[in-house]
């Protein structure tokens, strides 16, 4: 959390702040009455650096990316599971009955 | 699947229950998610959950999930009177239920009364014909008398119909290796790596079916699957290092008299000799002579 | 539209609350009656097996490459050969869904009971709707939209002057008929909430024709060519070995 968010808070702050100047210069140009061709140089750098800001908080903040690579340790499957669904009972176990305490009370 | 992540956080929570740290309830949530078999745990530790009214009550609805859980594992542990009285628990809480009457069909199984059990199935056939969990008791059920080729043949005939359960064609493939049925085996494994292509352990189970098998065609395709296991687990899976080997030193056998070198990666093997030893230096020192002297008697 | 329009706070009261409350719990009741009347049907054994056969060849087709070139002709040939291939529907034996449908009371039962549990309850609040709530601008949305809207949110007020972004009465019927989904899914759970858009959906994919979807998995299955992954493979556990090693 704590820095990406910031960061984060702060390319949206940029953002709205950016939008802002950009509606007043429209005001000005109204009033001097000239066309509006695009926002000002130093806008536009608010704008990219805002811009920058929300990607690097979006891409950190949320979480941790996870690998795609078949042998990193998320990936690498090292055992299958139990096929369960072909379970026989007639092992050892019939043999060597474990603990005989165990009971479902209620 | 189990994946090595996930095998760290198994043993990593079954070590703190053994050792009294709680978390018992999750410990047997994640052995459902993962499917291994760890019965008698599930039993002990899923039991003091159930006789514990206080935690029962907290777990809300999945009270029934862990008593279906831990009735399967007493099952497995011959704590027969254990899974009776949970399927009594169950039996009254869903009186109408096919699971429950699919796992009453088990402990009849798990007592060996063999008829009764094909009975219960039967009815619960009767009332859903492509219910598939019955259908694979049914074929497991064979297995479990010794009638292997009554279970070979129940299982082609729901292949046939559910052809797309990876579960079941790797229960053929194994019954299969079981009765060095290797052609047949190769197969069911073709079939598994054709759903799951990119699982490691269907690529080494199909290259040690093929080395089995032997002749240079296979032992060939054999050193294929092998390395293409060790791209799939960048090369930490020993058995198939060792496979590597065994194939090339096979495959330089047989071709002897032709001189028939193998030109595509003359290297493959000599690496993963130096793999295999660098493991072996890292995990048991004291093993290494015999790894090299196992090496050394096949010729590399 | 320069000054706007001032909405009666009875209005309020006793037309936008009391038509979402009510369409709230009409979909809740909806959903228990349909749950009700749902019936267990035994999937047929002939679309079970067409389902598996498509899902096993589409495996082979995806995952071609990784078995040997043996294995995969001699699959190709068990699902698409013309006489007796899993993926082979005759001519002629490809029946029309249509026809089946008609022909099996049940799915034509089941079709009815979707149709009651849908329809009857729409006309009956529409009916309902239209004949108290008709005429009111019930609500105001907070921002401007273009004139294209109106049709979508002024339907029964017949004036071009007033603003689109007021929201008539029937409109805010239609709105919350289409637009309770997310709402639904708090209250029943995640997959329970289905709205009309779904529903309709569902009608319209109901001619679904399985041997069609054979015929397409067999044309794809036939243009795929075998091109043997694994001999790369070596290479590859050559460069992970030797990373490995180093």
């Amino acid at each position: 959390m704590g820095l990406g968010f910031m960061v984060g808070v702060l390319g949206v702050l940029f953002l709205f702040h950016a939008a802002y100047s950009t509606i007043q210069y429209r005001g000005l140009l109204k009033i001097m009455e000239e066309e509006f061709s695009g926002p000002p140089m130093n806008v536009v750098l608010e704008l990219l650096l805002g811009f920058v800001f929300c990607i690097s908080a979006a891409l950190t903040v949320p979480g941790n990316f996870l690998s795609i690579h078949p042998d990193s340790e998320e990936n690498r499957i090292v055992s299958l599971s139990a096929n369960l669904d072909f379970m026989i009972f007639n092992h050892r176990a019939k043999a060597l009955p474990s603990e005989t305490d165990m009971k479902l009370k209620h | 699947m189990v994946s090595k992540t996930e095998e760290t956080q198994l043993n990593r929570l079954e070590n703190q229950v053994d050792n009294g740290g709680g978390g018992a309830w999750e410990y047997l949530c994640l052995v459902r998610k993962l499917k291994v078999r760890r019965s008698e745990k599930v039993l002990k530790y899923g039991l003091s959950i159930l006789n514990d009214p206080k935690k029962r009550s907290a777990l809300g609805p999945e009270e029934w999930t862990l008593y279906e859980q831990v009735a399967i594992a007493a099952m497995d542990c011959q704590c027969l009177n254990v899974a009776k009285d949970c399927i009594k628990a169950l039996l009254k809480k869903f009186p109408e239920s096919k699971r429950v009457g699919r796992l009453e069909g088990m402990l009849l199984e798990a007592k060996g009364l063999w008829a009764e059990a094909e009975k219960v199935y039967s009815s619960l056939l009767e009332d859903n014909p492509l219910d598939q969990v019955i259908h694979k008791r049914k074929v497991a059920m064979a297995k479990a008398q010794g009638n292997i080729s009554g279970a070979i043949e129940s299982l082609n005939k729901y292949l046939e119909i559910f052809m797309a359960d990876h579960d079941a064609w790797r229960e053929l493939a194994e019954i299969y290796v079981s009765l060095q049925m290797y052609k047949q085996a190769t197969f069911c494994y073709e079939e598994l790596i054709l759903s799951q292509p990119t699982v490691p352990l269907y690529h080494l189970a199909y290259a040690d079916v093929l080395y089995t098998l032997g002749g240079l065609e296979n032992l060939q395709t054999s050193k294929k699957y092998y390395a293409s296991t060790i791209d799939l687990t960048g090369g930490k899976n020993t058995r198939a290092l060792l496979g590597v080997c065994l194939c090339t030193s096979a495959i330089g056998q047989v071709s002897k008299g032709r001189n028939k070198e193998d030109k595509e990666s003359p290297e493959l093997q000599s690496l993963a000799a130096k793999a295999l030893e660098k493991e072996y230096r890292q995990k048991a020192d004291d093993k290494l002579g015999l790894l090299t002297s196992a090496l050394r008697s096949l010729k590399i | 539209m320069a000054e706007d329009l001032v909405l009666d706070t009875a209005i309020r009261d006793w037309v936008l609350i009391p038509l979402s409350v009510v369409m709230v719990l009409i979909g809740v009741l909806r959903y228990f009656v349909s749950k009700l009347m749902r019936s267990f049907q035994v999937p047929d054994l002939k679309i079970v097996k067409e389902g598996q056969v498509i899902v096993r060849a589409r495996n082979l087709r995806g995952a071609a490459n990784f078995i040997p070139p043996k294995s995969f002709r001699s699959r190709r040939v068990y699902f698409s050969n013309e006489e007796n291939g899993l993926l082979f529907v005759p001519k002629g034996q490809a029946q029309n869904a249509q026809a089946q449908m008609f022909s099996d009371p049940n799915m034509a039962m089941d079709m009815m009971k979707k149709n009651l549990s849908m329809i009857i309850p729409q006309t009956l609040t529409f009916a309902w709707v239209n004949f108290f709530f008709s005429g009111f601008v019930a609500a105001k949305i907070p921002f401007p939209l273009t004139q294209r809207f109106r049709s979508m949110l002024q339907n029964g007020i017949d004036l071009s002057t007033v603003d689109v972004s007021y929201v008539s009465s029937r409109s805010w019927y239609f709105l919350n008929l289409f637009g309770l989904r997310g709402l639904f899914s708090l209250i029943l759970g995640e997959e329970n909430a289905m709205d009309d858009t779904q529903r309709m959906m569902q009608m319209g994919g109901f001619g679904f024709d399985p041997s069609k979807s054979l015929s397409a998995e067999k044309d794809g299955l036939d243009i795929v060519q075998h091109d043997w992954a694994l001999p790369k493979f070596e290479h590859r556990a050559e460069a992970v070995l030797k990373k490995l090693v180093s």
